[in-house]
């Protein structure tokens, strides 16, 4: 598969694939100016991504520290994307890494946890 | 309107100024170095060369000058003096007295002194030697005037040259500032002239790639959130106006299908999702009651320092995925004198900073509030923009933010 990486910058969150064990990062701010502007070559590489894909597990490891109304719209779009691929067969789990101290990350999961049924979905507290 | 051309300090006069200034402060430098350098290797050259005369003439003179061998000395003076940049050849006896003289025609029979004083020639006077006595003196001028001459050609040359470059500097300056900055900054100023008179779908040239089309982006999205502010504004208005003002589920029933119809209908742009979120509280002051719907926003209310939310629908206003049908919930609250209640945009809640980058979150934003609900409204205000900006530290403010708080007295 393709390599993707696209490192931080103060707007972008650093997003990173590593092939080994097959886990995308999403790791950072994410407020861009034109958010799906940045977001469409990460959608076009999943897409590829995912139907090339057999049997093996996709997890996906998300860590923000701040989202944008439109990167919140954008990572609905995000998980409707994974979901569909789960409902097609595929395995894929969503690890959303918050920090014990951010109830507003926590709530923002809880929320896509309970709207992407169908998507595993993973709550996890950061460890220290 | 004026046309931004016609203005005293229009950017391409200032940047083809600036230009000129330094091209001209370059070249000057250059020029005076230049020039220099070379009246000094000519003048040095000259010097060799009146030396060389002067040695080869005592050399070849000394003889002749013994035995005053007058024609010998005559072609010894006209073969010197076949060289255009000698003007004067003289050859002295020890006494002083000529023996041969030549000067150029022009210069009518001018002494040798004549020729040292002046600066437009070089002379050099040297003994003639034989035997170890002085027999006689050779006198040498030559004229600068052609190295002047080839100096000013040059000079004028380079002149020429750099008034040239100036000039095409100017007009590619002024080309390419009207081209890629001046005209597409006055067409944006005439959209935002457009938007500022009210026209709200005024249109935006957004083809630049460079910083105006940053910044006509930006404008266009400010641009549209007017737009879609006033939308906002009007549709509530129209639709608090009716019969459902007392009742804040229909409102935002009303507010969603009225924005929605407002964004997309008309819109023929497809990438265009635009929403809000919005809470409504009807208060009922014969019953000390209150009815709250909210859409993404909660309603606080603190009684006896104690604090309960009470959540909204989780569903915002506007969006395409909302659903026109959407029923809204109201919450009917009991809202008694002393009873504080607080609406709130997720912009204070979302802003991140602090020690770990971390949003305020609803925790610390509940604790504050359960903090300072004692004080005055005022004071209050001024308590949470404090802890905002000391939350935000060095971080920009991320969202728009609208708190709202309010009570009632004792009747």
């Amino acid at each position: 598969m393709d390599p993707l990486r696209t490192e931080a910058t103060k707007y972008t969150p650093e997003i990173n694939y590593i092939s080994e064990n097959n886990t995308l990062e999403l790791k950072g701010m994410s407020y861009p100016a034109d958010a799906a502007e940045f977001y469409t070559p990460i959608f076009n590489w999943l897409e590829k991504h995912l139907e090339h894909m057999t049997d093996q597990n996709l997890s996906v490891n998300i860590e923000f520290l701040y989202l944008n109304s439109s990167s919140t719209k954008i990572m609905w779009d995000f998980f409707e994307l994974l979901e569909e691929a789960v409902e097609k067969g595929k395995n894929v789990s969503v690890n959303w890494i918050y920090d014990e101290e951010d109830d507003d990350k926590l709530e923002m999961g809880e929320e896509f946890m309970e709207d992407f049924e169908s998507l595993p979905f993973n709550l996890l507290m950061k460890e220290i | 309107m004026n046309d931004m051309t016609h203005q005293k300090n229009s950017i391409g006069r200032r940047f083809s100024r600036v230009i000129i200034s330094v091209v001209l402060i370059i070249f000057s430098v250059f020029s005076i170095v230049i020039i220099t350098y070379n009246i000094n290797r000519i003048d040095r050259n000259l010097d060799q060369r009146l030396g060389n005369i002067l040695k080869l003439s005592e050399i070849t003179m000394a003889a002749a000058v013994w035995q005053l061998h007058y024609d010998y000395l005559r072609e010894c003076a006209s073969s010197i003096f076949s060289e255009d940049i000698i003007v004067y050849v003289g050859i002295l006896d020890d006494m002083n007295n000529p023996l041969v003289s030549n000067v150029r025609d022009r210069f009518q029979q001018k002494p040798f002194s004549f020729f040292q004083k002046s600066q437009r020639f070089k002379a050099r006077e040297s003994d003639i030697v034989y035997k170890g006595e002085k027999i006689g003196i050779v006198q040498i001028a030559i004229s600068r005037e052609s190295f002047y001459k080839e100096l000013i050609l040059n000079t004028s040359g380079a002149i020429v040259g750099i008034v040239l470059l100036i000039i095409a500097i100017v007009i590619a300056t002024l080309v390419t500032t009207r081209h890629h900055i001046i005209h597409p900054l006055l067409k944006l100023k005439d959209s935002a002239g457009l938007i500022a008179g009210g026209d709200l779908d005024a249109f935006i040239d957004k083809s630049h790639d460079d910083e105006i089309g940053s910044l006509a982006n930006d404008l266009d999205s400010m641009r549209q959130s007017i737009k879609h502010l006033f939308i906002a504004g009007t549709v509530f208005k129209r639709v608090v106006s009716g019969d459902v003002h007392s009742d804040p589920a229909r409102i935002l029933k009303m507010l969603n299908i009225g924005v929605k119809r407002s964004l997309y209908e008309k819109e023929t742009e497809s990438a265009l999702d635009d929403g809000m979120d919005a809470g409504i509280c009807f208060v009922n002051t014969q019953k000390n009651m209150l009815t709250f719907a909210g859409a993404r926003i909660p309603l606080i209310c603190i009684r006896q320092g104690k604090l309960e939310m009470i959540k909204g629908d989780r569903q915002s206003i506007g969006y395409k995925k909302v659903n026109a049908d959407y029923e809204f919930t109201n919450h009917q609250v009991p809202a008694d004198p002393g009873t504080l209640f607080y609406l709130s945009s997720d912009g204070y809640t979302g802003q991140p900073g602090g020690p770990k980058n971390l949003s305020i979150g609803r925790k610390r934003w509940h604790s504050l509030l359960q903090e300072i609900c004692s004080e005055p409204f005022d004071d209050q205000k001024e308590r949470l923009t404090e802890y905002l900006n000391e939350w935000k530290g060095e971080q920009s403010l991320k969202d728009d933010i609208g708190v709202v708080g309010f009570g009632f007295r004792q009747k």
